[in-house]
């Protein structure tokens, strides 16, 4: 509520006045001196915030005294609250409202006060023609703070923001009972010269000061006015002291008591109610006596100017209502910009993800393709195998038949060798022809014919022999030229299997990755069902 | 109030006749009524007169030829919020002293306001002089001495620019208002 920092920054029309009350305000005073300095500075502050924050009454001219008069006791946030309190709680502002209506009000309950405690005074001030608010204006406006000496404002202050704003005629009724035999002796322009200067000045000594202030405090006029009341009342043949009481009703009564058993300012709040409505009949009977055109003109006035206010007011909140909303309108544009930036991105990572997922469901495809030319390849390669080790075991089985064939052939032709070689030593030509141990023994030419057969016989047994040999080595080539091939077969098989072992892990890491990719940018993919409008 | 100067002649002068002169300074606040009244009551300068809350009243005696001319003068608060008091203070006065400050076009402004109000409200017969104050300022000038003048011309206004703070025009002012002939000087006067 009472913030100043939002308040002084707003824009106030009465700036102007401020600025020029400011460095008029205490300019003899140390903190207030320097312009631009924090007194003046926070002096500024608390008066703008004020007539931002009460645009009905504003800045008054004054104002700034009593500010300055806070701001020496507490900080300026403090003195703008307690500045708000007095206005409006303790009804300083009420003073400024209405024309100053309830001012000349306080003139009205002055003078009448003036009248019941010091008729002398009250006669002489009525034959200068002196009305209260030639010299009291200040004293109601500013609560005597712009003229009388600090140390004396301090107290008035304090009493002040303990009993009411009533205490401004307890101190008024103090200064001019004190001062009643100056007065009494000056003229008019005398008096009104001595309110302005003497008056103050005898202030600054501390002594006159704390006295007035006892004064001050020591006015019972709730005491005297019941009094008065009373002796009305009853009977005046009756002893009051006793009865009085009786007839008091209760609260009058607890007031009494307290008046009595405390030396305590006591507000005249009774009498100031009296004389105020006194006031209020005054004013009526008045308005009744003026020109209705007048009275309607002035109300007019009145009405005119507070519609004025009231239109400053409409416009300035219209003004602050166009304001908000634009703010509003700007952060709602740069939100659904932002909304749209999401959108897009959003839209995006979808493309993205389905993208992703046709490549995984691509490589799937291929991978499964891959996997069945592989199995394909395998079959293919095992029958080869197949074949080949079938090959293989023919081939073997073969050369073992071959080489049994190889070893009968052997065996047999040793035999038959054997036989041959027995026959031959059994023929005696022959024997001598070959030794037991079978070398030929060159034979003579007399055993050519002879010779010629077994030379024959030789021979074919020889060619015989050679071919077999042929054919041994044949078999032994072709042994070898399979084995060569089921190496080949055998490597040609481990480099396929190889190859199916690199495929599988290359595809395997691919998909992997590509999936690990997905992963990453996007939250786990759950089958996005398509949203509608998105 | 008219038996208040008799029982307090002015020393200083051997005149005659001793002339009330009821006087009221109107104008925005800020502007020098003040300044001007403490420049003719006695002769000082304040650089930061305090402002005037409610009014001030003072007098100065002025010596015109065989009269001694007695100035009551009401020195008024300014701010607008204060108008509605001004009243108590001009109604009665002989003569008003409406003061503007140069170096401020609103002020002018606002002076030609309180002129309007005058002449509606006031006793007719009241003197109105115009001051443009602050003259000492003119580099800053937002009002020109003829436009100023022209005005004063049209609604029949004394007009000097004056400066407090170099007492320009102060005594001037006042004199010319003192020496207007009006008739109801003489009524005033015992």
């Amino acid at each position: 509520m009472c913030c100043l920092k939002s308040l002084h920054v707003k824009d106030s029309s009465q700036e102007g006045v401020i600025t020029r009350d400011i460095h008029r305000t205490f300019p003899a005073h140390d903190y207030f001196k320097g312009t631009g300095g924090d007194g003046q500075d926070s002096l500024y502050k608390i008066c703008k915030a004020y007539s931002v924050y009460d645009s009905e009454i504003g800045y008054c001219q004054g104002q700034s005294f009593l500010a300055a008069v806070l701001l020496l006791h507490m900080p300026e946030e403090q003195a703008f609250c307690v500045l708000v309190k007095i206005m409006y709680e303790y009804g300083l502002r009420e003073l400024y409202r209405n024309n100053f209506e309830d001012l000349h009000c306080k003139f009205y309950q002055l003078e009448r006060l003036l009248q019941e405690q010091l008729p002398d005074l009250y006669n002489h001030f009525m034959d200068l023609n002196l009305e209260a608010h030639m010299y009291a204006s200040q004293w109601f406006l500013t609560l005597f703070t712009a003229k009388f000496p600090l140390c004396m404002v301090f107290h008035i202050i304090d009493l002040l923001l303990c009993e009411g704003l009533s205490i401004i005629f307890n101190v008024a009724l103090a200064l001019l009972k004190t001062s009643k035999e100056d007065l009494l002796q000056a003229d008019f322009e005398g008096a009104l010269k001595f309110f302005r200067v003497q008056l103050p000045k005898r202030y600054r000594a501390e002594e006159n000061a704390r006295r007035l202030m006892e004064q001050a405090c020591n006015i019972k006029l709730l005491l005297k006015e019941h009094c008065e009341k009373m002796m009305e009342e009853v009977s005046i043949m009756v002893a009051y002291d006793a009865h009085v009481f009786s007839q008091i009703y209760e609260e009058d009564f607890f007031a009494k008591m307290v008046a009595i058993s405390k030396p305590k300012p006591v507000v005249p709040t009774k009498k100031l109610k009296k004389y105020e409505k006194e006031y209020q009949a005054m004013r009526e009977n008045q308005l009744q006596q003026e020109d209705p055109i007048d009275r309607y003109k002035r109300e007019n006035r009145r009405l005119q100017e507070a519609s004025m206010r009231l239109e400053q007011e409409n416009d300035d909140l219209a003004h602050e209502l166009v304001t908000s909303k634009i703010a509003l309108r700007n952060d709602l544009d740069q939100a659904e910009d932002k909304a749209d930036v999401l959108n897009k991105e959003l839209l995006l990572t979808k493309q993205k993800l389905v993208d992703t997922e046709d490549e995984k469901r691509r490589q799937e495809e291929e991978t499964t393709q891959l996997k069945e030319v592989f199995r394909r390849e395998l079959e293919k390669a095992d029958l080869e195998i197949k074949k080949t080790t079938a090959i293989i075991a023919e081939y073997k089985q073969i050369c073992s038949q071959l080489s049994t064939r190889l070893e009968k052939q052997q065996a047999a032709s040793k035999e038959e060798l054997d036989i041959v070689k027995s026959k031959v030593m059994g023929c005696e030509r022959c024997s001598e022809v070959f030794s037991k141990e079978g070398t030929l023994q060159l034979p003579a030419v007399s055993r050519d014919n002879r010779d010629q057969d077994m030379d024959e016989e030789k021979d074919s047994l020889k060619k015989q022999l050679r071919e077999m040999e042929l054919d041994l080595a044949q078999t032994k080539l072709q042994l070898v030229e399979a084995k060569c091939k089921i190496q080949e077969l055998e490597h040609q098989r481990g480099a396929l299997l190889n190859e199916i072992q690199a495929a599988k892990n290359s595809w395997f890491n691919k998909t992997m990755n590509s999936l690990k990719t997905a992963t990453g940018t996007q939250p786990p993919p759950p089958p996005p069902p398509p949203k509608e409008g998105m | 109030m008219a038996g208040r100067a008799a029982s307090r002649p002015n020393g200083q002068s051997q005149a005659s006749k001793i002339c009330q002169f009821k006087l009221v300074l109107l104008g925005e606040s800020a502007v020098g009524k003040s300044s001007l009244v403490l420049r003719f009551v006695k002769g000082q300068f304040h650089e930061y007169q305090e402002s005037t809350i409610g009014a001030a009243f003072l007098t100065q005696s002025v010596c015109l030829d065989d009269t001694t001319v007695k100035f009551e003068i009401w020195d008024t608060a300014g701010q607008e919020r204060y108008h509605s008091l001004a009243p108590m203070y001009y109604r009665g006065a002989q003569a008003a002293i409406v003061v503007f400050d140069i170096t401020n076009q609103e002020t002018f402004a606002r002076a030609k306001t309180w002129v309007k109000e005058l002449q509606r409200q006031a006793s007719p017969s009241i003197v109105i002089a115009l001051s443009g104050n602050k003259a000492d300022l003119s580099s800053k000038r937002a009002v020109e001495y003829e436009e100023a003048q022209a005005y004063a011309d049209d609604n029949s206004l004394l007009f000097m620019e004056t400066s407090a703070k170099t007492a320009m025009n102060v005594n001037d002012l006042f004199l010319a208002i003192g020496e207007t002939p009006a008739p109801i000087h003489s009524y005033y006067c015992p």
